[in-house]
């Protein structure tokens, strides 16, 4: 694993812990919610190194 | 508990549940293996990380399947799936390697070069994820892959990426493609490593002559061709005028540019004795401006709007109603792959390579594909590779 | 009586028909010249068909000089091209025999590989003028000093276009001056090379593929 991938994951880790954060925050919006998700999948994805 | 956790929750679930479905489905395609019958002339299967430690346990390694005949003589080397969008490559080599017995020289077969990407697809592009091919047992299924890796086995990518070792800036995605990624390096991307193994794999087995076989649009100038670097072009050339008067299809000749790097046909011959070659047969497939992206447009190439455009001279092959069907590309290409032989083996009689019981473009046509692959159910085993 | 006198006209118009196509009728393609070495090659448009061409040659044992650029200086030079090297977007193959035909020797047959190619004038830094004029004065040369013109076209439909499209006005350049013309039979489609053939009386040979040119070309230097 060289130091850029390293590095990506940690940037993938903490943008996921920002978008968690977010999605637990907002009480109001349901579209905000479901954007949140979304773009959470490809992280969560990245981060478990499903394949 | 409150309602708004109630209403996060069942997102989460319903989101999750459409999630691990369509995965499921991406799960299962990266993971289908095809069969491959070794053939009777094959006698050595080994890994393409046996040429190139740096591979192994990786979803870049591969299996390489030698044909060494009874007699010594030259070497010649298939590799396909190099785009693994471009099947006719992989369905062309396992007639080799399901058919051909090898009387002088020496075969040497890699069906899936790529092996990443062909576990890769292209969802945007509404690819289908497998397809099936006619043969006299049943269907024999296939994987529909991608032109470059999958972000899953090689990550991040690079911004810009800079071929090595000319330094030249290619498209960030060319890092995945195994075909701008030639002539590798050992402690490079995980696709530089493949391609360095294949040159290892060159140079430590001598080969004379590496043919890349691959498939590109109706619309694309190079298509339908042989793309040669000078040290080829003679006997490129000679194989193109034989193909045309002895067989009937045109199979014309472009020359490898120089100022462009990272291809096979140009980096091959740099950095080896071996003399590169590169197949094109035509895909209208991968054309742009076609109807949807269905197996029946893969198999047959027939669609009505590069029929219009073939009607306003649009396209660089003839087309018609008839489409390109993958019997007449499997044809171009075995008859191309049989006819470099010949054309190396006349000029050097002592290296000469002597293939047998391999269908040429008329058989096939003829025959379809499909005619020529073996059952694994009923074959021995031991014979049956899976990649 | 009146049976016979058709019967014997029928057999005359016959006899004469057979006759006449045995003898090639008014198409020139049946006279074949002979050329004479040293023999330079060289592109009529740059595109790759001038490859072909120097391989076909190497196929039928003709030991040519190749420069795909040559200006009348150069050729001039005769064998050797006056001693002229490769470079960018310049090329020169020399491989007659020095043996028999020493460096300036006078060249005795040009053969013309016909056919545009915009990338390849562009490597050469030639626009279609440009290279139009370069044929025409080539042609003047060779008028003047008996050299022998072949002009090739084995490219088929795609190095054919529009009148006046960058192959039109290369076969415009070339064919009409030639000595002798080889053409496929897909390259003369519609038979702009036959009426050039006729026009010109310049004999024809038309052959099915690009690989005939390998016996054809043995036989014309044999």
């Amino acid at each position: 694993m060289t130091i850029i991938m390293i590095i990506y994951y940690l940037i993938s880790a903490y943008l996921l812990a920002m978008l968690i954060w977010n999605f637990i925050q907002e009480d109001k919006r349901a579209d905000k919610m479901l954007q949140y998700i979304l773009i959470m999948i490809p992280l969560i994805l990245r981060i478990l190194r499903a394949n | 508990m409150s309602r708004q956790l109630i209403y996060k929750s069942l997102m989460v679930i319903i989101i999750g549940t459409i999630t691990f479905i369509g995965g499921l489905q991406l799960f299962h395609h990266r993971h289908f293996q095809i069969p491959m019958v070794a053939g009777p002339g094959v006698t050595q299967v080994k890994k393409l990380s046996d040429y190139a430690p740096g591979l192994k346990g990786t979803m870049a390694d591969t299996n390489v399947f030698f044909l060494e005949g009874s007699e010594p003589g030259g070497k010649m080397m298939i590799i396909a799936n190099t785009h693994s969008n471009e099947p006719a490559a992989l369905l062309s080599a396992l007639i080799f390697l399901e058919n051909s017995t090898v009387e002088k020289g020496t075969l040497i077969i890699i069906p899936q070069f790529n092996n990443s990407g062909g576990r890769n697809t292209q969802p945007g592009d509404g690819y289908p994820l497998y397809f099936e091919i006619k043969t006299p047992w049943g269907y024999k299924k296939f994987r529909m892959g991608n032109r470059i890796a999958s972000p899953l086995d090689q990550w991040p990518d690079p911004d810009v990426y800079v071929h090595y070792p000319d330094r030249q800036m290619l498209s960030y995605l060319d890092i995945r493609n195994t075909n701008r990624t030639w002539p590798g390096r050992p402690k490079g991307a995980l696709m530089e490593k493949l391609t360095y193994a294949a040159m290892e794999l060159i140079r430590e087995e001598d080969v004379d002559l590496a043919i890349d076989i691959h498939g590109a649009e109706t619309m694309f100038p190079v298509t339908n061709c042989i793309v040669a670097p000078e040290k080829s072009l003679r006997i490129a050339t000679m194989t193109s005028l034989t193909l045309k008067a002895t067989e009937g299809f045109d199979n014309h000749v472009e020359p490898s540019p120089e100022g462009f790097r990272g291809l096979s046909h140009r980096e091959i011959g740099d950095f080896s004795d071996a003399l590169p070659f590169l197949l094109e047969a035509p895909l209208p497939f991968l054309d742009q401006p076609t109807g949807p992206k269905t197996v029946d447009l893969l198999l047959e190439g027939k669609d009505p709007f590069l029929l219009k455009l073939s009607k306003k001279g649009k396209l660089f092959v003839p087309y018609d109603e008839q489409g390109w069907p993958m019997s007449k590309r499997v044809g171009q290409h075995c008859s191309a792959v049989l006819e470099i032989a010949k054309q190396f083996s006349r000029r050097n009689s002592d290296q000469a390579i002597k293939i047998s019981n391999v269908p040429r473009y008329a058989d096939v046509v003829k025959n379809g594909v499909g005619f020529y692959y073996k059952d694994p159910s009923k074959s021995d085993k031991e014979n049956v590779f899976y990649n | 009586m009146r049976k016979n006198k058709i019967k014997s006209m029928v057999s005359f118009l016959f006899l004469f028909g057979l006759l006449f196509m045995m003898t090639g009728g008014f198409n020139h393609s049946q006279e074949l010249p002979k050329a004479q070495l040293p023999v330079l090659t060289t592109s009529a448009g740059q595109s790759p068909d001038v490859t072909t061409l120097n391989i076909v040659c190497e196929e039928a044992g003709i030991l040519y000089d190749y420069c795909d650029v040559p200006d009348v200086d150069m050729i001039s030079q005769g064998v050797g091209l006056g001693g002229q090297e490769s470079q960018s977007g310049f090329h020169v193959e020399i491989n007659t025999d020095l043996e028999k035909y020493p460096e300036g020797t006078d060249y005795q047959t040009i053969m013309f590989a016909i056919g545009a190619s915009l990338k390849g004038m562009g490597a050469s830094g030639l626009t279609v003028d440009d290279e139009v004029n370069r044929l025409k004065n080539i042609i003047e040369y060779c008028k003047e000093n008996d050299i022998f013109i072949i002009g090739i076209h084995v490219g088929g439909v795609s190095k054919r276009g529009a009148p006046g499209s960058d192959n039109e006005r290369m076969i415009s350049a070339v064919a009409p001056y030639a000595d002798l013309l080889i053409v496929t039979k897909d390259s003369n489609k519609d038979g702009r090379f036959t009426e050039i053939s006729n026009n010109n009386e310049i004999p024809l040979k038309e052959i099915e593929y690009a690989l005939n040119l390998v016996p054809l070309l043995k036989d014309i230097f044999d």
